[in-house]
């Protein structure tokens, strides 16, 4: 068929072909008609663009519904947590474990505890308004919980966690609680749930305007022992006046350890209870001498042969060998700080002993005397710029993580941190074990020699200053003294502060000649316990 | 070999490798670093190291890295300009860009938005590196509690900025409303479809979860990439001659002007979590208005190349940790960054990949022009497609093309019926801007997907 005449092509139709418009069996022109009105034959088409439309508006639709049904049915995977891989960020998994530790808040509101399943251990990171959630349906789980849940896992080289997809996926199946005296409380224990009984022996609130835990003394007739619980489980607390010294309380207490030292945390408010004489059930201490031999077994009914309990995978390595060493091998401890580290980038981890503000107007540093678990002292560094960024300014008592670089001023070391997110809160709970052990006590008149250390109970007496110091005699209760010496470096403020005549304390410390006499030299940190 | 050359080297290989592949249109270097990602994480479980196995060190793939973001970052501009599929941080650059090469100037429309990427890394290595430690951290603990609000605002211009296109003709009466009114209807209906697939993928993702790192990627394929390779295939017109020149008409005015509008739209979009390329260039379009045509495609290209590095950057900026965009996710996969010593690395890696990579721009468009006169535009958008295909193939599988063809479908509803492809964006901005607001819970809970 012949081309037309360039005079005769529509402008926009240039491309069009011409058999298009007129009927491949009789060449009449039919225009736009797919069917020849002449005789009936089919006339092919270009297709039309409003079908190519209607076809994405189709897809895009009944595509997005078939991928919904399929979303909605489709079964969250259960992966054991050392199976993640790092290929796996952002997926969509379920995680059936054990809850390793309570719920804990953390500044912003959100919240996290830790998940393992023998094969490893997660982060779970809830938001605050999942957390009111689970709260409101009595789901946060506590240490020992059985808990299930769905979440998005979110890896890094160095932190892996599990975002909480939703409060509805979460199952908590409570751990059993059973009683146990204090004196068997051990380190040991940690992840277990337990509940006490113990009668009151001292309550602390924490200073006003700071998120520090509640603690509360408990004795019974093994041994005594430390609970500590935040503003929530107070506010649960339905009795406060039960918390008064002398009263018998029973409650639900998570174990928990940190740097070998226990910690005693209430699991929740509402399982404590005071209790009346008729309502103590006595707890036998368990016997704590060497572990006994197995019973023999019961010759006469044999017992079936149980199965085998499944091995359990090997915790998962996420370190990835060379790139990720675990993180207690980053830190740096504060010993090994010198001159050759000078100007270099390092770890330390401690507990914040005394914050030496600014004076106003003042360009100088805010000054943190931190020890680090050896006992350590080391003075951390950090300037107005990096405490504008800091939501909540490192308090005694914490414990932190503090990166900075090492600065070397009259031959001892100082880490001077530049950014505010270079101090990092690991623990705001203090040991839970006191950090002046009352039974050690010892009377003054036992104490011959300088050198060793010793507990003392007394009453302080006749204070005196020194310079960087204060002293006191300290009166024991058969009525020896000894004078007391607490350096201003040493205790921490709020405890200095406690120190007064007539205060009876108890005191460790390292026994020290000094002008002749026999001192007792309080040691580094909290080591007077102020007893009444 | 010390460190500095093992860097560099990285640097220089990683750009090279990252050039061939910007001149594919269609291919997001993510994915390739998704692949890339996946080959260390086998080449590390290796029980031996073998050969290979110094690809497992960060010091030599994270230079690489950044040497590919930067290189495609700059070098993604040939396709954008001269096979006209851009991704989606480029689409204010195709209607001026084409108009270019349709004069037969898509050569010197190419070294302007390249140049305009040069003056992107001279941005981003003189003034953001500098200041971002001091500065970035403080305004990120500003911003923080404010980013939802944020996110909503950017969505409502998104949607209310669109104008009713038609409409002109034709009987009064709906028929010429509905003519009119079409485009932003299918705005807003691409929008909610692209938000509606976003909730789906980011709470109950049918792709496997091995692999889920990459659970989005197959959905952006079918949202941005596919659409613009069948448009491609099915539509794309002849290419007049192309001529090549020696000389750009542009000058230091210009390149301030770019600089200022480029830097502000990228480098919020880097910031921003969400936030991409293309809707910083939107809003900086709108704030700066700036008018010239060589302003605008320039611009552009600092957009692009602030938005990627820039993103990409922000991941080892000392003390602010804060990870932007899918290069970063991946680095974050494999490596975090603890010290000033790698900030100052990646710095200087992006210094010496954006000179290379902006050194490669003129001999690679000329290539591409030759191949464009050798080989048919649509035969190349096919061969794009199939690679694009088979790479989410092999990474998701059949979950993953379905969930690309699902995309295509709504991909192609702004393509087919003349509204902003910037619509598609709902696939992230919605679910994540409804999480934050703190409702996102209880839309998955109304799907079924809790």
């Amino acid at each position: 068929m012949a081309e037309p005449a360039k005079k005769d092509v529509l402008p926009g139709h240039e491309t069009q072909k011409l058999d298009e418009m007129n009927c491949p069996s009789c060449g009449r022109f039919v225009g736009a008609k797919i069917h020849c009105p002449y005789c009936g034959a089919k006339v092919a088409k270009r297709m039309s663009l409003v079908a190519v439309r209607y076809a994405a508006v189709l897809l895009a639709t009944i595509g997005l519904a078939c991928l919904w049904a399929m979303a909605k049915f489709h079964a969250t995977p259960v992966v054991k947590i050392g199976d993640i891989s790092p290929t796996m960020n952002f997926a969509q998994i379920r995680v059936d474990g054990t809850a390793d530790s309570d719920v804990r808040t953390f500044r912003n509101g959100s919240m996290g505890f830790n998940i393992s399943d023998g094969t490893g251990t997660l982060m779970v990171f809830v938001s605050q308004k999942q957390g009111e959630e689970l709260r409101r349906l009595g789901k946060l789980p506590h240490a020992g919980d059985a808990v299930q849940l769905n979440g998005t896992v979110s890896l890094s080289d160095k932190n892996n966690s599990l975002r909480l997809q939703s409060a509805a996926s979460v199952s908590v199946t409570p751990a059993p609680a059973k009683p146990i005296a204090l004196g068997d409380l051990g380190e040991d224990l940690a992840g277990s749930a337990f509940l006490i009984q113990g009668q009151v022996t001292g309550f602390t609130a924490p200073p006003t305007g700071t998120k520090r835990p509640y603690s509360l003394y408990l004795k019974d007739d093994s041994g005594t022992a430390a609970v500590t619980f935040w503003q929530d489980e107070y506010d649960q607390i339905a009795d406060k006046d039960a918390l008064a010294e002398g009263t018998w309380l029973r409650m639900r207490i998570s174990v928990a350890s940190y740097k070998g030292k226990m910690q005693l945390k209430l699991s929740d408010g509402t399982s404590l209870e005071a209790l009346a004489a008729e309502d103590r059930v006595p707890v036998a201490p368990a016997a704590k001498a060497a572990p006994e031999p197995p019973a023999p077994a019961p010759q006469a009914a044999p017992a079936p042969e149980a199965p085998p309990a499944p091995k359990a995978a090997p915790a998962r390595d996420f370190s990835r060998r060379k790139k990720a060493p675990p993180a207690g091998d980053l830190l740096t401890p504060v010993r090994e700080l010198n001159s050759s580290l000078a100007g270099q980038s390092v770890r330390i981890r401690g507990r914040v002993q005394e914050v030496k503000e600014p004076a106003e107007g003042s360009k100088k540093p805010t000054e943190l005397v931190v020890y680090d678990e050896a006992g350590d002292r080391l003075v951390v560094k950090y300037w107005d710029a990096a405490a504008r960024v800091m939501k909540e300014k490192p308090v005694p008592g914490s414990l932190y993580d503090f990166e900075g670089t090492v600065d070397i001023y009259r031959s001892r070391p100082a880490l001077k941190v530049e950014s505010g997110y270079k101090i990092r809160l690991v623990s705001d709970v203090p040991p839970s074990v006191p950090a002046v052990d009352v039974a050690e006590a010892v009377p003054v008149s036992s104490l011959a020699a300088a050198g060793g250390k010793a507990v003392v109970v007394g009453t302080l007496s006749e204070e005196a200053a020194l310079r960087g110091g204060v002293k006191y005699l300290l009166t024991d209760e058969a009525g020896d003294a000894i004078e007391a010496v607490f350096w201003e470096g040493a205790i921490p403020r709020d405890l200095r502060a406690q120190l007064e005549n007539g205060r009876k304390v108890a005191v460790r410390g390292i026994l020290k000649e000094r002008d002749g006499a026999l001192n007792l030299v309080a040691e580094n940190g909290y080591s007077v316990l102020p007893l009444e | 070999m010390s460190t500095f050359w093992i860097v560099l080297l990285s640097v220089v290989a990683g750009t090279v490798l990252s050039a061939g592949i910007a001149c594919l249109p269609g291919l997001h270097i993510y994915n390739v670093m998704g692949a890339l990602v996946l080959g260390i994480l086998w080449l590390d479980a290796l029980p031996e190291p073998c050969f290979w196995s110094f690809l497992t060190r960060p010091e030599v793939y994270v230079p690489a890295m950044t040497g590919m973001v930067v290189a495609w970052s700059m070098l993604n501009t040939i396709p954008s300009v001269l096979l006209g599929t851009p991704d989606e941080s480029a689409l204010f650059t195709v209607l001026p860009g084409q108009k270019y090469l349709m004069n037969g100037r898509g050569y010197e429309g190419t070294m302007i938005t390249a140049v305009g990427s040069l003056a992107g890394a001279f941005f981003v290595v003189c003034v953001l590196a500098p200041f971002a430690p001091k500065y970035l951290p403080v305004s990120q603990e500003v911003l923080k509690g404010h980013m939802h609000w944020v996110l909503w605002i950017i969505i409502t211009f998104i949607l209310m900025s669109e104008w009713p296109k038609g409409g002109n003709r034709g009987r009064a009466g709906w028929a010429k409303f509905f003519d009119a009114w079409k485009g932003l209807l299918v705005g807003i209906a691409t929008f909610v479809l692209s938000g509606v697939m976003g909730f789906i993928l980011l709470n109950r993702s049918p792709v496997g979860h091995e692999v889920a790192f990459q659970n989005i990627m197959p959905a952006f394929v079918g949202l941005f990439a596919v659409p613009w390779c069948l448009q491609n295939i099915i539509s794309a017109a002849d290419v007049p001659p192309q001529r090549t020149t020696d000389s750009l008409d542009i000058d230091g005015d210009i390149i301030l002007r770019s600089v200022w509008s480029g830097g502000l739209g990228g480098g919020f979009a880097a910031y921003m979590p969400i936030v991409t390329g293309g809707v910083g260039g939107l809003l900086a379009g709108h704030a700066c208005a700036q008018r010239d045509e060589r302003i605008f495609i320039m611009g552009q290209g600092v957009s692009k190349f602030v938005y990627y590095v820039g993103a990409f950057m922000l991941l080892f900026v000392p003390g602010l940790n804060l990870t932007r965009g899918g290069g970063a996710w991946m680095v974050k996969t494999l490596y975090t960054p603890s010290s000033t010593a790698d900030y100052l690395m990646i710095v200087g890696s992006i210094a010496v990949s954006g000179a290379v990579s902006f050194l490669m721009v003129s001999p690679l468009a000329r290539l591409t022009l030759k191949l464009i006169d050798r080989f048919d535009y649509r035969h190349v958008s096919s061969f794009a497609l199939a690679v694009i295909v088979a790479m989410v193939f092999a990474i998701t599988g059949w979950i993953g093309l379905f969930i690309a063809a699902v995309a295509t479908g709504i991909g192609l509803l702004p393509v087919l019926f003349g509204s902003r492809r910037l619509n598609c964006l709902g696939i992230l901005l919605l679910p994540i801007a409804c999480n934050m607001s703190g409702f996102g819970d209880a839309i998955v809970g109304w799907m079924g997907l809790n």
